[in-house]
């Protein structure tokens, strides 16, 4: 958990300023942000082969001959 | 065939095209004065191109009486999302941020596709600032006017659900093509993540965002897919490619079914519905098997981390300069706590994302799994002077409870489609995912086809009450 304090330094850190009244709301989604952090730990411990093949996006060109069809 | 727009699907349009039953120019007249229609109330379009679709639609007569060769979308209107480009047209993003950018000078390679291939387009449609969200103000459900209609590809949802057009282009970073078509009762494709291009669409987080089509069938939402896919020349073989109709079909498909996550902390409601249509697809010859994906939340965290920290990356200047006051609170703050998060968490996320994505691909395997299927939400559409979502285990945010179930298959890019499978106490639609292996958007739509077939639940249709 990160605590008022702690979240101001963040904010200088990242350039941004908040108004006193939407830094708890801020402070609030950061800790769930964390909290989902800690979700992920679990399974970066258990990772392994997979059965689906790497995404490699390679898209089709479109060429001058597919717009004269 | 009659041109009956609360009803006509988009193939059933093109057969009325073919049959000449009614001209490109009688199809894009009526459409755009059923907009008018309904737009006073419901909302789903930031702007109309009223002159330009109806010159379009006089020319795909001539070409038609010139017998020129056809294209798959010839003369079809299409409604497309506010943050795709459409050449001379301005990209505004729901942001008013965006009121003062210039006309955008090419179509994203998907809006060219669409348009290479005959489609008119009958104008933008409202999205979520930036994408960013589920709501889609000021843009209304269909079925209750009162409700939203859920986003952030909502007024594409909204539009091909009343009618206003027979097709639309979303987005889905998140769950922004499946949660506003489960709340309209539309059909709604995310294809497999990176298969198309996002040339021309503006970024919400590009290492999730997948471009797709809402219809009001499957065999459109396939249609669709084909033409932005480029595989427009495989359009004359859907028919074939959905098998005909039978009692047991899909005899040989094997659907996994979760044991928890997807079916936990649900609407009584969505439960009762998702159990019927599971049953169905029983009937249908699948053999469902219960599979348990014990790292189903750990990907809803790896897609929400990867979401907050690109989308803030995107709106850096946005949301450090004067214009940051312009930004909706809600949206500005998700993008302020993603320039928190520390570079290593996002880092970390990444690695996550091939954990979860490899985790799944066991279930699959383990399991021999043609898809797996579940409800596309834990609820139906809230109240739009209500944005809380009232569970089982208490009220929840609208947000983190419409995203909860489709932020999974972001994390793990797999294609999912959504279709209607019944309705709430509150006649409300409820949705159900088919979630495929990557790249096998031709199965799902088989399965989804099969069961669309067999309930007929697509054949309901929203009656906005300006209609």
């Amino acid at each position: 958990m990160v605590t008022p304090e702690e979240l101001r330094v963040l904010l200088d850190i990242a350039g941004l300023t908040l108004s006193e009244d939407r830094a708890p709301a801020v402070l609030a989604e950061f800790n769930a942000q964390l909290a989902h952090g800690r979700q992920i730990e679990r399974v970066l411990k258990g990772a392994g082969e997979s059965a689906f093949a790497p995404y490699e996006p390679a898209f089709p060109k479109i060429t001058l001959e597919d717009d004269a069809k | 065939m009659t041109l009956d727009l609360a009803t006509i699907t988009l193939r059933e349009a093109m057969t009325g095209l073919d049959n000449r039953a009614f001209s490109v120019f009688e199809l894009t007249r009526e459409t755009l004065l059923r907009i008018r229609a309904t737009e006073p109330e419901l909302h789903a379009y930031v702007e109309t191109f009223e002159e330009d679709a109806l010159k379009t639609s006089l020319y795909h007569d001539r070409a038609r009486e010139a017998h020129k060769a056809r294209r798959p979308l010839m003369g079809l209107p299409i409604g497309i999302k506010d943050i795709f480009d459409i050449a001379g047209k301005k990209t505004l993003c729901g942001s008013k941020i965006r009121e003062g950018v210039d006309v955008a000078a090419y179509d994203a390679e998907t809006v060219h596709r669409l348009r290479r291939d005959g489609a008119i387009f009958t104008g933008k449609t409202v999205t979520q600032e930036f994408a960013a969200g589920v709501i889609s103000a000021p843009c209304r459900n269909p079925w209750d006017l009162d409700r939203i209609p859920g986003g952030s590809s909502g007024g594409s949802a909204a539009s091909v659900a009343i009618g206003t057009c027979l097709g639309a282009m979303g987005s889905d970073t998140g769950g922004s093509i499946r949660i506003p078509a489960s709340l309209t009762g539309t059909v709604g494709l995310k294809p497999t993540y990176g298969r198309i291009p996002l040339k021309g669409i503006y970024p919400l987080s590009p290492a999730l965002d997948t471009a797709g089509p809402i219809a009001r069938s499957v065999a459109d939402a396939l249609v669709l897919y084909l033409v932005i896919a480029n595989r427009a020349a495989e359009v004359a073989n859907v028919d074939a490619l959905l098998e005909p109709y039978g009692a047991k079909v899909l005899e040989g498909t094997r659907l996994g079914v979760p044991a928890s996550f997807f079916t936990d902390n649900i609407q009584p409601d969505v439960d009762a519905s998702y159990g019927v249509a599971v049953e169905m697809l029983k009937s249908l010859g699948a053999e469902v098997v219960e599979v348990d994906w014990a790292d189903a939340p750990a990907a809803q965290s790896v897609a929400a981390l990867i979401n907050r920290v690109e989308s803030s990356a995107v709106h850096h200047d946005h949301i450090r300069g004067e214009e940051a006051g312009l930004i909706d609170p809600d949206t500005r703050l998700r993008f302020e706590v993603g320039a928190l998060v520390p570079g290593d968490l996002y880092l970390r996320a990444r690695m996550a994302r091939e954990a979860v994505r490899n985790s799944i691909a066991r279930v699959y395997a383990r399991y021999e799994l043609a898809a797996i299927v579940a409800p596309t939400l834990a609820a139906t559409a809230p109240r739009a002077d209500h944005l809380i979502v009232d569970l089982p285990d208490g009220p929840e945010g609208v947000g983190p409870a419409l995203t909860r179930l489709t932020m999974p298959w972001n994390a793990t890019g797999q294609p999912v489609i959504s279709v209607l499978c019944g309705f709430d106490h509150d006649e409300l639609p409820i949705g159900l995912s088919i979630i495929g292996k990557p790249d096998d958007e031709f199965g799902i739509c088989r399965i989804a086809h099969q069961y669309e077939a067999a309930t007929a639940w697509f054949q309901t249709h929203a009656k906005a009450d300006a209609v």
